[in-house]
């Protein structure tokens, strides 16, 4: 049985939408190719879907690497969706601007005070975010400079430029 | 002893490191496959010399995503340690200062089932130290490793969490916890 899908998917979907049509036109911009496939997500808070995953390839069709969506939910994020090349793979997270926050609560005597802290820097506006492994809690806007840097990370592939 | 906290960072040294370590091998069983006369020895002696790219590919994955899971089930397991030492030193407080016998007793016997308890119930009695919010994110991530130790593909995944925020969550209740 095929569960109506929720809100909160279908932001995800959209969002996917909006990124895989820039990452496309960044990509077409260095001379590579994109092909869009499909993924099967079965979460238990939105059910069963299907989402788009976008693979990158050399003017030879060559697959170098591909952004697959994992799902809507995910602690502290709106989605993620995961760049898989052919050496590596990083995690990237959609968030509202701010980031994910905890709210942690201190008690003074009788007083208790509860204070907003976010997980990550460097989260100015609302979108796809990058977190860099080895420094910590520092997220990085995924834009088209990433994009290129974090493709050659994931692929090895170098297209001259 | 190290605290909860750097053992949380051990565990995420140890996926880094495993990370980069299934890269390296992967860049060269690639470049060893398309460079037949190589004169590298780096995967001389090992599983991979005589693997077809394809095979050798599918199991860097594999091991990629085991790595992951190691990575998150470890956390949690350094984090549930030092949740329930927590509570045993609170039991411990509420001992009197020349303990009686009562004392002593209730003492021993909570002390002695604290780990039987259902976790979900252990993480609730923190609450005043860490608030509402980080408990409920600690239950969170104890849903998606259960569901990570069993990993079912025909069952849903309840809300993922990755290694990273999982550490960042983990440290600071850790933290709130030694703090107190």
């Amino acid at each position: 049985m095929t569960l109506p899908m929720t809100q909160k998917s279908e932001e995800f979907l959209a969002s996917i939408q909006e990124l895989f049509t820039e990452i496309e036109s960044w990509a077409t911009a260095k001379g590579l190719r994109c092909k869009r496939g499909s993924v099967t997500i079965n979460e238990q808070d939105n059910g069963t879907y299907q989402a788009v995953t976008l693979q990158i390839l050399t003017d030879k069709d060559e697959k170098i690497a591909e952004f697959v969506p994992v799902g809507a939910s995910i602690i502290g994020a709106k989605g993620r969706v995961d760049f898989v090349g052919t050496i590596d793979s990083v995690i990237l997270a959609n968030w509202d601007k701010g980031g994910p926050s905890i709210i942690t609560a201190t008690r003074e005597g009788n007083v208790k005070e509860s204070k907003t802290q976010p997980l990550y820097k460097g989260i100015e506006e609302a979108g796809w975010y990058w977190v860099e492994s080895r420094k910590l809690s520092r997220a990085h806007k995924f834009d088209q400079r990433l994009f290129y840097e974090l493709l050659r990370g994931v692929s090895d592939y170098d297209y001259c430029g | 002893m190290t605290t909860a906290v750097e053992d949380i960072e051990q565990v995420i040294r140890t996926w880094l490191l495993t990370q980069d370590a299934l890269s390296i091998v992967r860049r060269e069983v690639r470049q060893q496959s398309k460079n037949i006369e190589t004169t590298s020895h780096i995967l001389t002696r090992t599983g991979f010399e005589e693997c077809e790219l394809s095979q050798a590919e599918t199991d860097i994955t594999t091991c990629k995503q085991a790595a992951e899971d190691f990575a998150i089930l470890s956390m949690w397991a350094v984090f549930e340690r030092r949740l329930i030492k927590r509570l045993e030193e609170e039991c411990y407080k509420m001992q009197g200062t020349q303990p009686t016998e009562f004392n002593q007793r209730v003492f021993e016997k909570i002390s002695s089932t604290i780990e039987y308890w259902r976790i979900d119930e252990a993480i609730d009695l923190i609450k005043p130290l860490v608030g509402g919010n980080l408990a409920g994110q600690a239950k969170s991530i104890k849903k998606y490793r259960d569901w990570v130790a069993h990993r079912n593909p025909r069952k849903p995944t309840p809300a993922r969490v990755d290694p990273q925020t999982a550490r960042e969550l983990l440290k600071i209740i850790a933290a709130a916890l030694d703090a107190d």
